[in-house]
């Protein structure tokens, strides 16, 4: 039995790791995603969206705080036992393969589209999935410290999206509840659910935590924030393009900066584009950890850093094949409710099995 | 004369129980033996010297052995030579019986030793000690005779302030030591003493304030020291790679320093001080990325201005590693990035140019280089005149020619200028890497390059752990009660010190 990580993560760093992990996923078409079935409610919906997944923040953290120094590498076998805690992980550690890969692609293939029209997308995906290696190798600590100076980094853009929110119109809010019906209002929340794919990686960094009675607040907040950040810059991209033209842009939230023009830059939204990597390997990382902590939770005898290069290296392999952007944006659509249902229902599960046997032990992850 | 000898052996006592116990690594060989060891040893080196005389005339042999300029002859002479001589006439006087105790009187030097294992000897002879070898005397005995072959203290030259004290290290870590304590006048500094590599032999010192050092960070430090083994420690600077600080990490990760003052601020910060004998600079640990941007003189001047010249320096730090990158990418890719105002400006200088922008960038860079390179190793006036030959009139002429865009001058002129607004050599050594590594992001994948290298260098910062403090402190992880410390200087307020800017676990 090993002994517990050294609780080294503060409770700022809790929250910008996980709304880091958040902001990445969806945020650049999330407007459009969620207008073209919930209408001018969109931005509601989107909020409506961000307080239930708090909620659900709420309920994963306090999962973790069940197993105060283990990870969900190590939990499972002890709830579902040690067959289909294994199962559960392999699908678990599959699922953060598909997110790793897709957040990849996702970015890669903007990047091909709106700025380095000649360089192949998998070259962008390369990049990120280094990136994310190292990210990877410097263990919790060292990723914790890098999201949060990504958090840093990246958000003071979004701070931006203030200035055509002051342009747009709001006649084209209205009405707020009312132009859709309810099963379209339905169909616009299950399309925001990738935006709030791998909130769950909290259940990595918990175990890690120095204050971890205060940690619910800290997560749901986390939670909150990439909600209203989400819910501003969709209220924005509808009043600044009105409906029916926000159905056909592809990444709004690119589009409504593209029109800011500051004293060195002309494009804000290429600046964006770029500073958004930092965000991009927060989310690509943290999805490739789940997946190497989740390989090494099936055989205890696979070494970290080994088991994180060898994954890298499948993933490398894995993203030489180019994905159109549109095909990748279409599954990562599917993959978001897929995502939300198998979180969920697992997180139910395990609370569930968690509360039966209450059993707290103290092996260390990351052996 | 026996009666002489009787008192001579009793001068220096029994020998310690202590020594005793332990196994000596060259055994002693008698007089002769000795001497002949020691010859053996140093090869008959010039500077090795032997001083013969008998005892009582016709007495037994005494050798006197030192290496000249490590040892004082003329101290030797006046401590040791001239006693034992004036011992001599007093021993055969009739009044010798009479006189108080012979052992306070025979060598009046305070530091005295019996060596009873030879590898001890030639260690000791090699730190500036005689050795007093004595026909018939099996033990060595060893007198303190240290030269003053070092320079006196003066002011700093690498790190010049114009407020504040002056004062500079030397390269006897024993001056060091008295420098910091004239600073620091409590009986909690605390120095503990290393000896490293096997051939220099060299003095380590570890100083740190008790109870205001954390316990664990002392502990890895001195488990640290304690662990290097190597030949020879010419410098402190060897000591930060061969600590286990990222020998391979551009970023510095002890901070170098001349000013006692300096050493003596991060002691009550709660950091750990490192002498090393030889060594004009003390190593500070740990640091992290935003000491990178202070100097001494940051403490002596108001706070707003302090906070003023730290932003810059930042800024600074910034323009230099990025801003050749910056233009390389933009020109290559990314025009449309550019304000429409400055685009046009910047396609009719290029207009001619025969080098893509990034070979440009890089030639311009090369050459820079080279002249800094150069300037640094001439004389100051020559210096100077290189990096007016170079900045000026090589600059003129390589527009003139149409090889590179005029712009890039500005560029590379205020990357250059960012570069020199670093606080000591070391950063500006790091901005050179950093801005070859941006420009080659830049000139291949536009701002996703130089941004991919900037996110590279900031999970490689991440990952760093200095004595088991994080390197992007006071930012990664967020330390609002360190942010008094990191641009902003914060005013000196009625608050006793302590080392909160160091806890662990983060």
């Amino acid at each position: 039995m090993n002994k517990a990580p050294k609780p080294s993560v503060t409770s700022f760093q809790y929250l910008t790791v996980i709304s880091g992990v958040l902001f990445a996923n969806g945020i650049m078409s999330l407007p459009r995603v969620v207008a073209s079935d919930a209408g001018r409610s969109a931005w509601l919906v989107v909020l409506a969206v961000g307080l239930v997944m708090s909620g659900i923040t709420l309920l994963a953290d306090k999962l973790a705080s069940e197993f105060p120094s283990q990870d969900a590498a190590e939990w499972p076998k002890l709830l579902l036992g040690p067959i289909l805690g294994r199962v559960w992980m392999s699908v678990y550690g599959l699922r953060a393969i598909a997110l790793c890969l897709l957040t990849a692609q996702l970015y890669a293939g903007n990047l091909s589209l709106r700025l380095l029209h000649e360089t192949p997308t998998y070259v962008f995906a390369i990049i990120i999935l280094t990136l994310s290696l190292m990210a990877v190798l410097a263990r919790i600590p060292g990723f914790t410290r890098y999201s949060e100076a990504a958090f840093f980094l990246s958000m003071p853009l979004i701070l931006f999206v203030v200035i055509p929110f002051t342009k747009g119109n709001s006649v084209h809010l209205l009405p707020l509840i009312g132009d859709k019906p309810a099963e379209d209002l339905f169909k616009g929340a299950l399309a925001a659910s990738y935006s709030y794919s791998g909130f769950d990686f909290l259940w990595f960094v918990y175990p890690y935590l120095q204050h971890k009675a205060s940690s619910k607040l800290w997560a749901s907040g986390a939670v909150l924030l990439a909600t209203g950040v989400y819910t501003f810059v969709t209220a924005t991209a509808v009043m600044f393009f009105g409906i029916e033209k926000l159905n056909i842009i592809f990444l709004p939230t690119l589009s409504i900066l593209s029109g800011i023009e500051v004293v060195f830059f002309e494009r804000i939204d290429s600046l964006m584009m770029f500073v958004w990597l930092s965000t991009i390997v927060t989310t690509a990382a943290s999805q490739l950890y789940t997946a190497t902590r989740l390989t090494q939770g099936m055989s205890s005898r696979l070494s970290f850093a080994k088991t994180a290069a060898l994954l890298s290296g499948l993933l490398l392999i894995m993203a030489i094949n180019d994905i159109p952007i549109r095909q990748a944006v279409a599954f990562s659509d599917m993959f978001g409710v897929f995502d939300l249902s198998f979180i969920i229902s697992s997180l139910l599960l395990f609370l569930f099995l968690a509360s039966l046997r209450k059993g707290k032990g103290g092996t260390s992850p990351e052996k | 004369m026996d009666n002489l000898w009787d008192k001579i052996i009793g001068l220096f006592g029994e020998a310690d129980p202590a020594n005793n116990n332990q196994q000596p690594e060259i055994r002693m060989r008698g007089y002769k033996g000795n001497l002949a060891f020691l010859r053996e040893t140093f090869g008959n080196a010039h500077d090795f010297c032997v001083r013969e005389f008998r005892l009582g005339g016709d007495g037994h042999k005494v050798s006197v052995v030192y290496i000249n300029h490590l040892a004082d002859p003329s101290r030797i002479a006046e401590e040791v030579i001239m006693p034992m001589a004036s011992f001599i006439n007093m021993a055969e006087s009739p009044q010798a019986k009479s006189r108080p105790p012979l052992a306070k009187q025979l060598l009046s030097s305070s530091d005295l030793k019996e060596i009873t294992d030879l590898k001890q000897a030639e260690t000791l002879l090699l730190d500036g000690w005689a050795l007093i070898l004595i026909e018939g005397l099996n033990p060595v005995l060893a007198v303190v005779a240290h030269a003053s072959p070092g320079r006196a203290v003066s002011t700093a030259e690498t790190e010049t302030t114009i407020f504040g004290p002056k004062q500079a290290f030397v390269e006897t870590s024993a001056i060091n030591l008295a420098l910091l304590r004239q600073k620091i006048k409590t009986s909690k500094l605390k120095v503990e003493a290393f000896t490293m590599g096997t051939k220099t032999t060299t003095k380590v010192l570890l100083i740190y304030i008790d109870e205001i050092a954390p316990d664990n960070m002392v502990d890895e430090a001195r488990e640290r020291l304690s662990q290097v083994e190597v030949d020879e420690l010419m410098d402190s600077s060897y000591l930060e790679s061969l600590m286990g600080f990222g020998s391979l990490s551009p970023f510095p990760q002890a901070l170098y320093t001349e000013r006692p003052d300096r050493v003596a601020g991060n002691l009550l910060e709660g950091r750990v001080a490192i002498l090393v004998d030889g060594s004009p600079e003390a190593l500070v640990l740990p640091v992290g990325f935003a000491d990178l941007f202070q100097v001494a003189g940051d403490y002596y001047g108001r706070s707003l201005s302090v906070t003023l010249v730290r932003a810059l320096r930042v800024l600074a730090f910034f323009l230099a590693t990025t801003l050749p990158a910056l233009y390389a990418a933009l020109v290559s890719f990314n025009y449309e990035i550019l304000p429409t105002d400055l685009t046009i400006p910047v396609a009719s200088f290029r207009t001619g140019i025969p080098f893509p922008p990034a070979i440009e960038v890089f030639l311009m860079l090369l050459i820079v280089d080279i002249l800094q390179e150069g300037a640094t190793r001439l004389p100051t006036k020559v210096g100077q005149t290189v990096g007016v030959v170079g900045g000026f009139v090589l600059g003129q002429a390589i527009i003139q020619a149409g090889l590179v865009s005029p712009l890039l001058l500005i560029a590379i002129a205020i990357s250059l200028i960012g570069s020199f607004a670093m606080p000591n050599y070391r950063v500006i050594g790091l901005v050179r890497i950093l801005r070859y590594a941006l420009l080659l992001g830049g000139s291949v994948l536009s701002g996703v390059g130089i941004m991919a290298v900037w996110v590279a260098i900031i999970i490689h910062m991440a990952s760093i752990e200095v004595l088991g403090v994080p390197y992007l402190r006071p930012l990664a992880p967020l330390r609002m009660a360190s942010m008094g410390d990191f641009i902003y200087r914060r005013p000196y307020i009625n608050k006793p010190t302590g080392s909160k800017d160091n806890e662990q676990g983060t």
